[in-house]
């Protein structure tokens, strides 16, 4: 009775009488309008505009009113309800446990601009700069919301002018290729950062600079100061220059990359840096970071096994070459050869899809003047350095958004003559001699 | 005296009236070759118009028409809702007009022996599901991906229409335009891109054909190769003065052949 052609235009007529409904939709029905002949190309294109801006004009994502220089923006996020177990015992037998309930949001807004700018901002629960989780029940009173704030964890600005550049300025994730051995994968630096990647057929070059502002002195040549107490006059900055490469020898999935780093603070002068990190590290106070020249070498081996499972093989040695002072300033320089760290694991599996799994085995030994203890990982060895052991851990993919995770770590004294320095959770008494954390995890990704 | 310096004064403000400029920015597409030859040609005939033509990819082009920067903004894709919303905030209409046609065409090395691919084949290897030719009946080796960066029509036109919207692999590498990408795939025996149709030919590379079909004007016309898209120019709402006369230059047999002759596919046929 009705033909095809009176059919579209009956169809197109409604499209446009009740074109907020159907504008995100009727694609494919102006297609096949075009291809039977009712309309021509650019009638069908003024169509699709008109449905378009009725669309933006009378729907409540339409009226969302964006800057006409934003590209792209995105809102994503994760939510993680953890239960730890965490406990400590000292050389002197004596024991403790923490048992903690604990959650952490984190949620991110990122913009792509015109001319290859960009910038993002992540809010995160917790004030700690190496961890976003609140401890359920850890507030004033019952249900008190005292420690359950939202801070900025990062918010920076990136310039790409070229696919091989990339300039960062912020409060930005780590741009640095590391691993949790040395640098907390929770701190975000504030500061600048500098990258460059090319590939040329199966060898890639990546470089990294970055200065990062460790501590701010506040004035300058304050009032009153005099040359003798200086104190308070100069920001302390960290900065680190990395090198890497990678080799693909399989797809994207079968590569080899190395990345070494050198990291060198300045302004330490013991006068003059901001008071947290002045003067030298000693038996109370772990925090100074004097004779600190790190060099870092991460490594890594992806590959693929027979069955099709995703292995990978890393390690991350470090050394101070300046540990020796570091160690005659603390009192023992004796000790001078605790100057190396290394870390090497396995991990069998990736848990991307829902119901694939992933497990890993890591051992990791600290020398107790290798690192600088206010960045080393605060879950795994408790935030501090001389300290040796495993790590066992694996995710299981719930569904595409949720992830089951299991982590155990459990280390003792590297060297037993020596305090094991840090700022760790267990407490923060350094005649730890043996540590251990189980932590379960529900993540949900948004 | 005095009516000689009125008659002056009138002159001189006649030849500024008749210097019109004609700013267009936009899609490095269009821009990089195909308006500036049609600039030319108008020019021929319009000696007194001067134009600006700035190619930085489609973004640009509409963000310049919704910023009054620009009479025309060229795009190889068509507006999103987010900029037709930023767009109406500010009173501007976008108007598209079609001025070419244009097919996206996949490339890789010419030592490449592979000369076809499916739909889903390309999907695969774009989204890096697949990571080695040998998987799609080639010769072993990693599988090198150049895409256009992201302020391009181009990059998110082949996502949309190769690609079911997904993302591409991580390991893609990101080039300035049409050009870059030839260059790079010719000189990577395991690289694969894709071009607009005007630089199929570029020398190093050979085109592959799609569940069969090679993009070509025929093709693209018919409607039968699927990554086929229209070009436009922007405008805010009809086009006036000079810029309605390059448009209507352009959709002109003149500029239509313009059009042919730079490699796009004219908007209806020739003689």
């Amino acid at each position: 009775m009705f033909n095809l052609k009176f059919k579209l235009f009956a169809t197109a007529a409604a499209l446009l009488c009740a074109g907020t409904a159907f504008a995100q939709d009727s694609g494919p029905l102006i297609d096949m309008m075009v291809k039977k002949g009712l309309i021509n190309d650019q009638e069908a294109e003024e169509l699709r505009a008109d449905l378009v801006k009725d669309f933006v004009a009378n729907t409540s994502a339409g009226k969302l009113s964006l800057g006409s220089t934003l590209t792209e923006l995105k809102i994503a996020g994760d939510v993680r309800v953890r239960y730890e177990d965490r406990a400590g015992e000292l050389v002197t037998g004596d024991h403790q446990e923490r048992d903690r309930f604990r959650y952490r949001f984190r949620t991110s807004l990122t913009g792509k601009l015109v001319n290859n700018w960009a910038f993002g901002v992540r809010l995160e629960t917790a004030t700690g700069s190496r961890s976003s989780n609140v401890t359920m029940g850890d507030d004033a009173g019952p249900f008190a919301k005292t420690s359950d704030g939202v801070f900025v964890g990062q918010i920076y600005a990136t310039w790409t002018p070229t696919s091989e550049w990339t300039f960062t300025a912020g409060r930005m994730a780590n741009p640095l290729v590391t691993t949790s051995m040395v640098w907390d994968a929770d701190i975000n630096p504030e500061g600048f950062a500098e990258q460059y990647r090319h590939r040329q057929g199966n060898n890639e070059f990546f470089g990294t600079l970055g200065q990062f502002l460790y501590s701010t002195s506040g004035n300058q040549n304050i009032f009153g100061g005099t040359a003798a107490a200086p104190a308070g006059t100069k920001d302390l900055i960290m900065t680190a220059w990395q090198g890497g490469y990678k080799r693909y020898i399989s797809g994207a999935t079968n590569f080899f990359q190395i990345a070494p780093v050198v990291y060198a603070y300045y302004n330490t002068d013991q006068r003059a840096n901001p008071a947290a990190f002045n003067a030298v590290m000693t038996a109370t106070n772990a925090a100074p970071i004097n004779n600190l020249f790190v060099v870092e070498v991460p490594l890594e081996y992806n590959w693929v096994a027979k069955n099709g499972v995703p292995l990978r093989a890393f390690a991350d040695v470090a050394i101070n070459l300046d540990a020796k002072a570091r160690a005659q300033k603390f009192g023992r320089a004796d000790l001078n050869g605790e100057d190396k760290a290394y870390h090497v694991g396995i991990q069998y599996g990736k848990a991307s899809l829902p119901g694939e799994w992933d497990a890993r085995v890591i051992y990791q030994s600290v020398g107790a003047f290798a690192l600088d203890t206010n960045l080393v990982d605060s879950d795994l060895f408790d935030s501090r350095t001389n300290m040796k052991g495993f790590v066992v851990g694996g995710n299981y993919a719930l569904g595409a958004a949720t992830q089951f995770s299991l982590t155990l770590a459990q280390a003792e004294r590297k060297n037993d003559s020596l305090i094991a320095p840090g700022s760790g959770d267990i407490g923060s008494n350094n005649a730890l001699n043996k540590f251990w954390v189980l932590q379960a995890d529900l993540n949900i990704k948004f | 005296m005095k009516k000689t310096f009125i008659l002056l004064a009138a002159l001189a403000l006649a030849g500024a009236a008749h210097a019109q400029k004609l700013v267009i920015k936009g899609s490095d597409t269009l821009g990089a070759k195909l308006v500036p030859m049609l600039a030319e040609e108008y020019k021929a005939s319009h000696p007194g118009t001067t134009f600006e033509i700035a190619a930085e990819g489609s973004t640009t082009g509409i963000a310049a028409i919704t910023d009054s920067t620009a009479q025309i903004g060229m795009s190889s894709r068509r507006a999103k809702p987010t900029e037709m919303s930023a767009a109406t905030a500010k009173g501007i209409s976008l108007k598209p007009i079609i001025v070419a046609f244009d097919g996206i065409g996949v490339i890789v090395n010419q030592n490449n022996p592979l000369s076809a691919l499916t739909k889903r084949q390309v999907e695969q290897i774009f989204a890096g599901d697949i990571t080695d030719w040998s998987q799609v009946g080639g010769t072993a080796g990693p599988i090198s991906i150049y895409t256009r960066n992201t302020s391009s029509g181009t990059y998110s036109d082949f996502k949309e229409l190769a690609m079911k919207k997904r993302d591409y692999a991580s390991s893609s590498q990101k080039m300035a335009g049409n050009e870059q990408i030839a260059s790079e795939v010719a000189k990577n025996a395991n690289g694969i891109g894709y071009v607009g149709l005007a630089y199929l030919h570029d020398p190093g590379i050979k085109t592959a054909a799609i569940d069969g079909v090679i993009p070509s004007e025929a093709s693209v016309i018919e409607k039968k190769y699927p990554y086929a898209r229209p070009t436009f120019y922007y405008t805010n709402g009809e086009p006036a003065g000079e810029a309605a006369k390059f448009v209507e230059f352009t959709l002109s047999d003149a500029g239509q052949k313009v059009v042919r002759k730079v490699g796009f596919v004219p908007v209806r046929p020739l003689n």
